[in-house]
């Protein structure tokens, strides 16, 4: 069980973490959801995940500026993130923010599953 | 003959005189009178008579000032006494007078004083300017029912750029008072770079497209942007071709439409989340469907299909509101046409039924955004399976001409009506043939077009009923130093 890769969701919608919970349900990854986007710094630092995959069009702190701080992070650096968006210009503005990853909203699990598994093993 | 002259000849000489007075007296067309010291008219001639529709009879004996409009009288009266006591040797004013129907007759009047022996009388030129007169009310009415409309005319010489123009074009084009003459090249200035850029294109088409239809933004002094729509045929039969246009400020009625179209962005970008969660929850079923029951698969093919369907009119509807924003940006780049084709045919539902050929040289590039173009081509063979949907083949051809590519996309279905082709591009225009429904909001060949107008291209469609349809649009060729710029 300590074993198992962790994903950090984070998305302002609470169907959409639940879904995606379910949808992480069968595969070998620990699944932490979190609705504010706000507490995703100290999450960072506390469960240290292998993954983020963030929405990028959220309250108050959006996907991407959470990005860029991550990136500034000497320890955040190089953690594989997938941005997710409803929008065309979404995909821009996450590669500018240094997105590893982008999908858009809705999306296919298969396509979803496999940049997970990508980035991660 | 030098010397004295004889009193004969001075006799012969004045009688001579007279007789060529007389003469020009009446035949010249300006309406003339001659009054005595009691003002009353003695003579006329028939262009006075012409003039106030009244006999000579009838107007000699009679003051002029009898004829004369209440208003004009006391004026009239002070200078003719200023004139007739006070050594004034003329005197001229602009007056109206009432014709025998009634009607009013504009004069500018000049009235001379003369001495004929010891007795004096006046002469008087009556000149008609009612026509001006009327000219100008009709004008004063046209310029103030414009503005109104928040409308202007104009007139623009395609040749050398002269504007001829209505009172309130200036206040449209967002333009201080008197600051610049206007010309061609200013009328341009007036539009933000990028519509100043697309209406430059018409202006230059003019002398092919013979019209023009344009709406634009425009900077004003107070920083507000202004929206402004110029509508104009070409006219050939002067000495030069002339524009007659028309120009209107439409910002009213484009802020209504961007306050519907605000609400239709917002509604469709809210319908994204729960629309990704159903997607989400249908693939969840898919997955954890039990085995025994097969029939659970059809059902969650149904329910999928449609959720794609929701899909893509919730994206029409983001795309066409978003468009009439302004907000449509290009990235444009050069990209092979047959490989861009083959990738968006991919995602296209033949219904595994139809095939999509494509025609054309396989080396051929073009410089576009590559997604809204890939836009473009979905929308055009998502036409033709659905509008021909017993024909196999669609064909997609791409060619190169001198100025521009031109690709199309061709069924051999049933064809469309004469009538309703000329509506294709229109917003919400869907065709219904021989009654039978047909899904879609009516949104993607307007967004094609604008996709297309948005590059500088054109589209269009050739079809007859029976023999098929052909989808076309071209775009104008890149020169290389453009490629590099951009």
């Amino acid at each position: 069980m300590e074993n198992n890769k962790k994903i950090l969701i984070c998305d302002d919608d609470e169907g959409i973490l639940d879904m995606l919970e379910m949808v992480f349900e069968d595969t070998p990854y620990n699944i932490i959801p979190e609705q504010n986007s706000l507490n995703i710094k100290w999450l960072v630092e506390k469960e240290q995940p292998d993954l983020i995959l963030l929405d990028l069009w959220m309250p108050v702190l959006s996907g991407d500026q959470v990005l860029k701080s991550l990136r500034k992070n000497p320890e955040t650096k190089g953690l594989p993130v997938i941005i997710i968006s409803a929008s065309r210009e979404g995909k821009e503005i996450a590669a500018a923010a240094g997105a590893t990853g982008f999908i858009s909203k809705p999306f296919d699990f298969d396509e979803l599953m496999a940049m997970v598994d990508g980035f991660l093993n | 003959m030098d010397g004295i002259i004889p009193e004969q000849d001075y006799k012969e000489r004045y009688i001579a005189s007279e007789e060529r007075f007389r003469t020009i007296f009446s035949l010249t067309s300006a309406a003339t009178k001659i009054i005595d010291e009691s003002l009353t008219i003695i003579k006329v001639n028939k262009a006075l008579t012409d003039l106030l529709g009244y006999g000579e009879q009838e107007i000699c004996g009679k003051k002029i000032l009898d004829f004369a409009c209440a208003e004009y009288i006391d004026s009239w009266k002070a200078l003719q006494y200023k004139m007739w006591s006070g050594g004034e040797p003329f005197f001229r004013l602009d007056a109206c007078l009432k014709n025998k129907n009634g009607a009013l007759v504009w004069v500018h009047v000049t009235t001379i004083i003369f001495s004929d022996g010891d007795k004096r009388f006046a002469y008087t030129v009556l000149d008609d300017f009612t026509y001006m007169k009327s000219f100008h009310e009709s004008e004063k009415r046209l310029n103030m029912s414009l503005q109104y409309s928040r409308m202007a005319v104009f007139d623009m010489d395609t040749l050398d750029g002269n504007l001829t123009y209505s009172e309130g074009l200036r206040e449209i084009l967002g333009l201080a008072e008197n600051e610049i003459r206007l010309d061609r090249g200013t009328l341009l200035d007036c539009f933000i770079p990028d519509d100043k850029v697309e209406l430059e294109g018409l202006l230059t088409a003019l002398s092919s497209n013979s019209s023009l239809e344009f709406t634009g933004r425009v900077n004003t002094p107070n920083g507000e942007l202004k929206w402004v729509h110029l509508q104009g045929r070409l006219d050939d039969l002067g000495i030069s071709p002339r524009l007659l246009a028309t120009a209107q400020d439409i910002t009213k009625e484009k802020k209504a439409e961007r306050y519907k179209d605000d609400f239709i962005s917002i509604a469709s970008h809210e319908l994204r989340t729960p629309m990704t969660i159903l997607s989400g929850t249908l693939q969840l079923l898919e997955r954890n469907k039990p085995a025994e029951l097969p029939r659970v698969s059809g059902l969650i093919d149904q329910a999928n299909k449609s959720m794609r369907k929701i899909n893509t009119l919730i994206e029409d509807l983001l795309h066409a509101s978003k468009m009439s924003e302004g907000q449509l940006h290009l990235h444009k780049m050069a990209f092979n046409i047959s490989r861009a084709v083959e990738e968006c045919c991919a995602d296209i539902d033949t219904k595994g039924f139809h095939k999509i050929i494509f025609e054309g040289d396989s080396n051929l590039e073009l410089f576009a955004d590559p997604d809204r173009i890939q836009q473009v081509l979905i929308n055009f063979v998502g036409n033709a399976i659905k509008y021909a949907p017993d024909q196999e083949n669609i064909k997609i051809k791409a060619v190169e001409e001198e100025d521009v590519i031109s690709i199309s996309v061709s069924d051999s279905g049933p064809g469309i009506d004469a009538d309703k082709v000329r509506h294709l591009f229109d917003r919400y225009y869907r065709v219904d043939s021989d009654g039978s429904q047909y899904s879609g909001i009516g949104l993607g060949l307007y967004i094609s077009a604008e996709i297309i107008k948005k590059h500088g291209g054109k589209i269009g469609v050739s079809s007859e009923l029976g023999k098929g349809s052909e989808f076309w649009f071209s775009l104008p060729k890149t020169l290389p130093e453009e490629i590099d710029q951009g």
